[in-house]
């Protein structure tokens, strides 16, 4: 069976994954481009982890899916706070912090 | 196996793809679960222990389905206004994310045999023994991710 193949692609993942959040201007669409990253992370470490039969490895990735999951949901839940503060989640539109 | 993993791994792709090219927010979300749903086939097809359930259950459950329901809470479903913010860097990103991805797929060429034995008792020990420490601060990580959810969401401000 092969490996380098979903390493491939867990690495196109997570390239998707960086243009969305690069190219979308809308918060929550970030977000979901942060977790296409995640999930392409995640199918590489997997991927990686079967190669070198380390369960160790295999173990990490888990707790990295879990920690990725708590920050997609802290942060769905300040775009939706900055939402109902300011009437929009346009990132073009929230400059308060700019300076 | 091969066949099911090829068409896993097409699934996760064509859900990536949807979440970049779609400008309808919601299209994105389904994109992403599909892509979640790619992800754990895929592991499936790898005979990762225990990883296709969780990621099923976090990716498609936790975080798919929640950006979902925060897409159609807000009422996002008009397309975002205006250009998208593609300038010079977001176009050089994307071609050094195409060459990247060529010259992957080219090495994916020569595919190794993959070495079984990890099997689910293995994975656990692991979780239990290895990464137990890391594991308790990414579920008390979770649960404090989830508490400061209500407590925003609940606010009046």
């Amino acid at each position: 069976m092969m490996v380098s193949l979903p390493f491939a692609a867990g690495l196109l993942l997570f390239c998707m994954g960086l243009l969305t959040a690069a190219a979308r201007r809308s918060f929550l669409v970030v977000l979901m481009g942060a977790a296409v990253a995640v999930l392409g992370a995640v199918l590489a470490m997997i991927a990686a982890a079967l190669r070198h039969g380390s369960a160790v490895a295999l173990a990490s990735a888990l707790v990295f899916l879990v920690l990725a999951t708590a920050m997609v949901v802290a942060a769905t839940a300040t775009a939706l706070a900055t939402y109902r503060r300011r009437g929009t989640e346009n990132l073009d539109e929230l400059t308060e912090l700019s300076g | 196996m091969v066949p099911f993993l090829v068409a896993a791994l097409v699934l996760a792709l064509l859900g990536g793809a949807t979440v970049v090219v779609s400008e309808s927010p919601i299209r994105a979300a389904g994109g992403l679960v599909t892509c979640c749903v790619g992800v754990s086939a895929a592991a499936a097809a790898l005979s990762a222990p225990l990883m296709p359930g969780i990621v099923l259950w976090l990716g498609a459950g936790g975080i798919g389905l929640l950006l979902l329901a925060a897409v159609l809470l807000l009422n996002l479903s008009q397309e975002e206004r205006g250009r998208r913010r593609v300038g010079v860097r977001g176009t050089l990103a994307g071609g050094v994310a195409l060459a990247f991805a060529i010259v992957l797929l080219r090495a994916a060429r020569s595919a190794t045999a993959l070495p079984s034995g990890i099997t689910g008792s293995d994975v656990s020990a692991a979780l239990g023994q290895s990464v137990a420490p890391a594991l308790g601060v990414a579920v008390v990580a979770l649960a404090s991710a989830v508490v400061v959810t209500i407590a925003l969401i609940r606010r009046r401000t």
